[in-house]
């Protein structure tokens, strides 16, 4: 190989971990939720709050203020999902449209030159308030970890990233590991699975539920924030671009797995990736829509190929979108 | 720490009750009811962020007021409603159709193609143009939508992820198109296609196009409706969503009617793209709709999939639409604004069909009228 | 069955009883279940509690597992007064039970299933010492029960041994058992009942819940009978006679139903379904009908008796069209019909009244009328050309609720609301009103329902078979199959294991073959 595929191959390889760090973050947390039985369809409205909180909080006070907010609006949004798919059990799929639509809605506005301004201004008026208007932010500094990432391609591709990307592979990792190996792990699985059961054995189904749809809706508004100031700091509309929904559709090629998420992730990274360096090979230099196209593309044939692989049956959870009431 | 003792707070801390039954009238009180909860609610929100909120009803209600307005309402509402009432087949038959927008755009697409052949000297004569623009807007989307039906029925592919990335493929494909091959050589440069000509637009001869699309959707809402009540298929089509195996049982073929139903939903979205984009712009460029395929969505839940409610419903949100025109003219208001209080309808038209079916009992034994 | 009964004399009974229940009484809508019931159980005994369906066993039981509080009575448990108030009041007491369907996490392993939420796991449990600890357990019965198997992958023998863990890790003493062998096979309840005297001798009792005599004779040491409610008879199973415990459960000696039957003479006259070599798969995966061989002749009633869960289900699934067999034809009056859709199977005559009702054959949402629609709207005189007459439809439905009495204000009332048995009455009465059949299938058709209604459906299989209709009839309830048939067929593990006519039919062979699964001296 030589040396100038080398370091083109690095260069994909860093990208696709830098692009696949929004779908990772925010499908392990979907991963989480789903076990619990609850479905979020909310991801791409709440990451698209994410973003903005995360937006105008770097302008405020910088980017740690910047990533726990965005948690905490995630927060805030899953309490309104979880509030309304648990405690009222309406049907999972309409309210987590509604989120999104709220999300997208106030984010967008939030977004408006004349209103982060405003916004802006109120959060912290020591900060000049036309920044806000310029639709950037400072990017997350990327993170050289001695003497790591002096490795061949491991360097670039792991140990020359922005904090958040070890942040998405150690929660991806962590949350496993609680998942699969500790006793809320087990609670959280049952009520996924078998809801009523859990409620016999002493397991309290709502918190279990309230807790995985927040945690999940955080970890969007974290993944909403590391796509703006990890990945692409500047404010467009639309910034999302269904990138929350790949991310829940990336649950089921991960088959329920915070630790195949990361495979999964980092694949639709790549594919990510492409867009942008397919056209600078000459294929659809000036009109890059069709290669645009490719992840909604390849996220379609990744459900049929799923589907004929598994045949029809999925090892989802057993009670997934199903609404839990005691009194049936 | 997940025992019941800790955060059992949590449930509701009254009981909660099915209602045996609901009469239409308590149903559309509480409808109407959790909208003007909407309104508030975003009123509060812009409040908030700095907007009147007072301006923001009051032009809302403008709309209302002058027949210039009005007749853009009903303009606006075109599209809507065609969407809605077609969303409609989709949704009682549990099918999650989430991509009327992209349909609408691929009507668009075909639409345009007739009329930039036609533009060349190819393709329809002056006297075949409409026919072929309206079927060539109604095959393409109803084709568009029957790829996640066929990916739902073959693979059991879900189809709000489907039609999600569809709507996506469709827009991309529009805005190629735009940027390429059809981009009008006159357009000074702009990213646009040629004009759609007089014979290819929707129209009633003396009257102004409000009245003729008024019509468009008056008549296919009032047909959506004689189909669902009257005839078989619509009433087969509600079995298949609301009980897979009773429909299995009753000898219903379940995929030909979801194919059929879908395609219709998307036939009409597609009509609605040619409205769009001969009557409401004139020809195909970027971004042509704001979202009427979305927005079709929740007047379609707003309406309970009733098509008489669905076609008022959308015109509400065409009434949103021109006035969040109005806002960013008036008071700069981003556009956006509008979507705000549209997804708080959204949110109250869901809470609303919990309300509906349940009344609160206090820990008393006392019942109250409603849960909010 | 009883072949070491008497070799076998319990421990006598120490004088504390574990758990004394007096005067238990439990009411239910239109239901007496518990009537003044006294039971008690002893350290170290098996003590049968035996009854038909709808005896009150399984109440009882719920009861002192606290799933259901008593109306009147008191619970003494070793001695101590105690009110139950959920299963794991009852736990904490050292009361554990097995229900008849299992209460388990098919996507889980053994472990995991086990210390669900057990108080002794930490947070970061530590499976390798539980697993063994299990493995332990298991092995002291004789169990080959590996703990990091998937529950979802066990025999229903192997999951009835997870059931017992989850209760003997939480140190349960008295264990209740509800009809344990329904879904075993002969080796498995051989297994069981070998692991119950085992539990015995380490001084737990056990309390089996059985409508089966045999199974109460062959491994308990008393017996309790319960009827309509009521306990008839207790005492110890060495001094109780089978004459004397069968007296006990069904009353006064079975007499003529009143329902006249008439004579049918099948041979003479042309089948309407034949099952030919009919293989079908279940839902697990493994087939659950093989090689079914049987025939329905015009004018006759054919009933399939069996435990459930031995493939009766899918068998009439795949003749009604809803699954599709692995092998095997299906014929009706002659016509190869494998494989065919529930549409077509209706146009050639075929009724099918479906297990499960309310899944099945009602949309719950709907009104009365529009669920008489469900099945018929598609065809002449109730639509033309895809338009539906409504007030036919609605003629009709008048029709059904009057004719089959079913208990409703208005056909404009929610199917929803309606009771199990008039949601019977209204799909029996939709499907023989709007189609002409020539072959009922009918899946327990009176289960669940109340003496009148049975009594109503059974008088229309009668009618049915007089007017030379082909009847194939499931159900749980041997009586009424003795009652009802004409020629009867066993079911055991997805087999046909014996065709007898009703002249030669009696309980005890019939009970032999449903539970062995070997046609006891009757050749098919």
């Amino acid at each position: 190989m030589t040396v100038e595929s080398l370091s083109f191959l690095e260069a994909i390889l860093a990208s696709a971990v830098s692009a696949g760090t929004i779908y990772l973050i925010a499908s392990v947390g979907e991963c989480i939720t789903e076990r619990a039985g609850v479905i979020n369809l909310g991801l791409e409205g709440i990451m698209a709050m994410g973003a903005i909180t995360s937006f105008i909080l770097t302008l405020a006070y910088g980017h740690l203020a910047a990533i726990l907010g965005a948690a905490l609006v995630g927060a805030v949004f899953g309490l309104l999902h979880a509030f309304l798919s648990v405690s009222l059990r309406l049907n999972q799929i309409v309210v987590g449209l509604a989120i999104t639509w709220l999300g997208l809605g106030l984010s967008g506005f939030m977004g408006a030159p004349e209103v982060a301004r405003e916004l802006l201004k109120s959060i912290n008026p020591a900060v000049p308030a036309f920044l806000a208007e310029l639709k950037q932010a400072p990017r997350l500094p990327e993170l050289k970890i001695e003497p790591l990432n002096s490795l061949p391609v491991l360097g670039r591709v792991l140990f020359s990233q922005n904090i958040l990307v070890h942040a998405g592979i150690i929660t991806a990792l962590i949350l496993w590991f609680i998942l699969t190996r500790t006793r809320w792990g087990l609670s959280l699985r049952s009520v996924g699975e078998n809801p009523a059961l859990a409620d016999t054995a002493g397991v309290n189904v709502f918190a279990v539920r309230y807790l995985a749809v927040i945690l999940g809706s955080s970890l969007a508004g974290v993944a909403g924030a590391y796509l703006f100031i990890g990945y692409q700091p500047f404010w467009v509309e639309d910034l999302t671009r269904s990138r929350g929904f790949i991310a829940v559709s990336l649950v089921i090629l991960s088959s329920w797995s915070p630790l195949r998420a990361i495979a999964a992730a980092y694949l639709f990274g790549g594919v990510e990736t492409l867009q942008f360096r397919i056209p600078l090979r000459g294929f659809g230099a000036e009109t890059p829509q069709l290669i645009m196209m490719l992840p909604y593309v390849i996220t379609i044939v990744t459900l049929i190929l799923i589907s004929l692989a598994s045949r029809g049956r999925l090892p989802a959870p057993a009670a997934l979108g199903k609404p839990y009431s005691r009194e049936e | 720490m997940f025992r019941r003792s800790l955060l059992s707070a949590l449930r509701l801390p009254v009981k909660v009750e099915r209602r045996p039954e609901v009469t239409p009238r308590f149903s559309i009180a509480v409808t109407l009811g959790m909208l003007l909860l909407a309104f508030l609610a975003s009123g509060a929100i812009f409040q908030l962020l700095g907007f009147s909120a007072l301006h923001i009803y009051r032009s809302f209600f403008t709309t209302l007021l002058s027949p210039i307005m009005l007749e853009e309402v009903f303009r606006r509402s075109a599209p809507i409603i065609l969407s809605a009432i077609g969303l409609c087949y989709s949704y009682r038959m549990g099918f999650w159709n989430i991509g009327a927008e992209g349909q609408l755009y691929m009507g668009m697409i075909a639409a345009t193609g007739v009329v930039v052949l036609y533009s060349a000297g190819v393709g329809p004569g002056d006297a075949l143009l409409l026919p072929t623009v309206v079927a060539a807007s109604m095959l393409a989307g109803g084709a568009w939508s029957l790829i996640p039906a066929a990916l739902k029925t073959k693979f059991r592919a879900n189809e709000i992820i489907t039609t999600l990335m569809l709507n996506y493929t469709a827009i991309l494909l529009a805005d190629y198109l735009v940027h390429g091959a059809w981009k009008d050589p006159a357009g000074y440069g702009f990213a646009q296609t040629v004009q759609f000509p007089a014979g290819a637009r929707i129209s009633l001869p003396g009257f102004p196009d409000a009245v003729a699309y008024l019509a468009l959707t008056g008549a296919v809402t009032v047909l959506t409706f004689i189909v669902f009540r009257y005839t078989v298929f619509g009433f087969e089509s509600r079995i298949v969503g609301l009980n897979i195996f009773a429909s299995r049982y009753a000898g219903l073929r379940i995929n030909s009617i979801i194919l059929r139903g879908v395609l219709i939903s998307g036939a009409l979205a597609g009509l609605a793209g040619l409205i769009v984009v001969s009557g409401l712009i004139g020809r195909l460029r970027p971004g042509a709709s704001p979202g009427y395929g979305y927005h079709a969505i929740i007047a379609s839940l707003l309406g309970g999939l009733y098509p008489p409610a669905v076609f008022f419903s959308s015109i509400l949100f065409g009434m949103l639409l021109t006035s969040g025109d109005l806002l960013q003219a008036s008071i700069q208001m981003p556009k956006s604004g509008v979507e705000i209080i549209m997804a708080m309808i959204f949110l109250a038209t869901i809470v609303a069909e919990f309300v509906k079916r349940h009344r609160l009992r206090l820990a008393g034994g006392v019942r109250g009228g409603g849960a909010t | 069955m009883a072949e070491n009964l008497l070799e076998r004399l319990g421990p006598a009974p120490p004088q504390q009883p574990k758990v004394e229940m007096r005067g238990v009484t439990k009411r239910f809508p239109g239901v007496l279940a518990n009537d003044n019931v006294d039971f008690t159980i002893y350290a170290g005994e098996v003590h049968a509690l035996l009854g038909e369906n709808g005896a009150g066993k399984t109440t009882l039981m719920n009861i002192l597992y606290g799933i259901y509080t008593p109306d009147a009575g008191v619970i003494r448990v070793r001695g101590v007064p105690v009110r139950l108030r959920s299963p794991r009041d009852a736990i904490r007491l050292g009361i554990g039970m097995v229900h008849q369907d299992f209460r388990l996490i098919e996507a889980h392993t053994v472990a995991e299933n086990v210390y669900l939420n057990y108080d002794g796991l930490g947070f970061i449990p530590k499976w390798s010492t539980l697993e063994s600890r299990l493995e332990e357990m298991a092995a002291s019965y004789e169990w080959r029960l590996n703990p990091r198997a998937r529950v979802g992958d066990l025999s229903p023998g192997e999951k009835q041994q997870v059931e017992l863990l989850k209760l003997l890790v939480r140190g349960a003493d008295i264990l209740l058992l509800d009809e344990p062998t329904s879904v075993l096979t002969p080796i498995e309840t051989r297994m069981l009942f070998k692991t119950m005297r085992r539990m015995v001798e380490e001084g737990k009792s056990i309390v089996l819940i059985t409508h089966k005599l045999s199974e109460a004779l062959s491994v308990s040491d008393r017996v309790t009978v319960m009827r309509r409610g009521r306990v008839v008879l207790s005492k110890p199973t060495k001094d109780a006679s089978i004459d004397e415990l069968s007296t006990a459960m069904v009353g006064a000696q079975i007499t003529g139903s009143g329902l006249e039957q008439g004579d049918s003479n099948s041979q003479d006259k042309s089948p309407v379904l034949q099952v030919i070599n009919l293989s079908v798969m279940g839902d697990e995966g493994v087939l659950a009908v093989r090689d079914v061989n049987l025939t329905v002749y015009q004018g006759e009633i054919l009933g399939v008796a069996g435990v459930s869960g031995n493939g009766q289900i899918e068998l009439v699934e795949a003749i009604a069209g809803l699954r599709r067999p692995v092998r095997g034809r299906v014929l009706i009056r002659g016509a190869d019909v494998t494989g065919a859709s529930p549409r077509r199977l209706m146009e050639l005559g075929l009724t099918y009244i479906p297990p499960e009702s309310r899944k099945w054959g009602i949309v719950p949402e709907l009104s009365l009328y529009e669920n008489v629609a469900i099945r018929v709207a598609r065809y002449q005189p109730y639509s033309r050309m895809g338009v539906i007459d409504w007030s036919r439809v609605m003629e009709v439905a008048e029709r059904v609720v009057s004719d089959f009495k079913v208990d409703a204000a208005s056909i404009k009332m929610r199917a929803g609301s309606l009771s199990g048995g008039n949601v019977q009455r209204l799909i029996l009465g939709r499907e023989l009103t709007t189609t002409n059949p020539v072959l009922l299938v009918a899946a327990y058709p009176t289960k669940g329902l109340d003496i009148a209604a049975t009594d109503h459906v059974k008088k229309i299989l009668l009618r049915l078979r007089r007017e030379n209709v082909g009847v194939l009839m499931l159900s749980e309830d041997l009586d009424e199959i003795l009652e009802l048939s004409d020629r009867i067929v066993v079911m055991y593990g997805g087999r046909v294991v014996g065709v007898v006519g009703r002249s030669e039919a009696t309980p005890e062979a019939l009970g032999v073959m449903m539970s062995r699964g070997v046609a006891a001296g009757v050749s098919s």
